[in-house]
């Protein structure tokens, strides 16, 4: 994306093209920095990122054997909410798919899972048919076995989305917009940097923010010194933090919320056409 | 692991849970893969807070999930009707 403006014929202003730069990244976050955009278009890429991407998750759980200390339903629920590694390009949404909602290969992937005590029954153990749908947490500790219990079921995961229920979720954004500090009392400011413990920064007569992700401190600083400095926050710029919940990457997140946002507009757009 | 004694003092509130969940209940991250390590990292004698901030439970929500549970399973698994 470029930072050039250009004159938008109707309307009014100027148009000026969003800007993102990543701020900083690991394996399952991603902070970036919005430029020229605005606190719409960000909440409905977060809606969408919670509620409309889907990914994969454990939806039916089928029990030939539970001696745990666990009802059927409580391991259900904990498996369902197991985070599982979503392959987007090689499974449908169910409704979507040709076989019309009754699951074949394309929608649904069976695990099986056999188990006898004393143990811990850990994600890792389940046996997934697809290499590359498993959990991403292997250590994760669905029940405990002891001596002469046993567990065995055989489990269908599905594509779903977040609308439906909280374990399709894949992922959390959060956003808070670019503070900008006027500096009113050059003394005080110096002390409230001096606090800040490197979070802000002065080069004598500007105050800036040295890390975006420690906005929240900076700015409860800035109240204990009323004095010092006065703050505006941006209205074009903000700092985004988008967490995955290991279903799938940071960047797919997004480019999918995107991709899932275009659809939708070109639905709308489609049923606009045929109005009369 | 974990002092079964010294859980027990602190199930003040008098609720029982089993093992601990699987997300946060607040913000949905995936919190249960870190229990083990958690305990296992404190009983070498490494700080609560310290072992929480290096495993990534930056917000409270996922904080207060480990702080206020205690894993029940073991004992309620004895009076399991078979």
């Amino acid at each position: 994306m470029t930072g050039q403006s250009k004159k938008v014929e109707r309307g009014e202003g100027e148009y000026k093209m969003a800007e993102v730069k990543s701020l900083k990244q690991d394996k399952l976050r991603g902070i970036f920095l919005f430029e020229n955009t605005d606190h719409t278009y960000l909440n409905t890429l977060r809606r969408i990122i919670t509620n409309r991407v889907p990914v994969m998750a454990i939806d039916e759980v089928k029990f030939m054997e539970n001696g745990s200390a666990m009802y059927d339903e409580q391991i259900a629920l904990r498996l369902g909410l197991v985070s599982l590694t979503t392959d987007l390009e090689s499974y449908f949404v169910r409704d979507k798919c040709k076989c019309k909602g009754e699951g074949c290969a394309r929608c649904t992937l069976d695990l099986t899972l056999n188990k006898a005590g004393p143990c811990t029954v850990y994600a890792s153990d389940l046996k997934s048919k697809d290499p590359a749908v498993k959990p991403m947490f292997p250590n994760t500790p669905i029940t405990k076995l002891l001596e002469g219990q046993t567990l065995k079921f055989e489990a269908k995961a599905i594509l779903g989305t977040g609308k439906v229920h909280a374990k399709f979720v894949p992922g959390l954004m959060f956003y808070t917009s670019v503070p900008k500090f006027k500096v009113k009392d050059a003394k005080e400011a110096k002390k409230l940097v001096e606090e800040s413990n490197k979070v802000l920064e002065s080069d004598g007569k500007k105050l800036a923010l040295s890390d975006y992700s420690k906005t929240d401190f900076a700015l409860s600083l800035v109240e204990d010194h009323p004095d010092a400095v006065e703050v505006e926050m941006s209205s074009t710029d903000y700092v985004v933090t988008i967490e995955s919940w290991g279903q799938l990457s940071v960047k797919e997140l997004m480019s999918r919320a995107i991709e899932v946002l275009d659809e939708e507009l070109d639905e709308l757009e489609a049923e606009i056409k045929d109005l009369k | 692991m974990i002092q079964r004694q010294e859980q027990r003092g602190r199930n003040r509130t008098g609720e029982e849970k089993m093992l601990v969940p699987i997300r946060c209940f607040s913000c949905g991250k995936p919190i249960a893969h870190l229990w083990e390590e958690l305990h296992a990292r404190m009983a070498k004698g490494e700080d609560r807070q310290k072992v929480m901030d290096s495993l990534g439970l930056d917000r409270y929500c996922c904080r207060a999930q480990f702080l206020g549970h205690i894993d029940m399973i073991e004992d309620i698994a004895k009076f399991k009707k078979n």
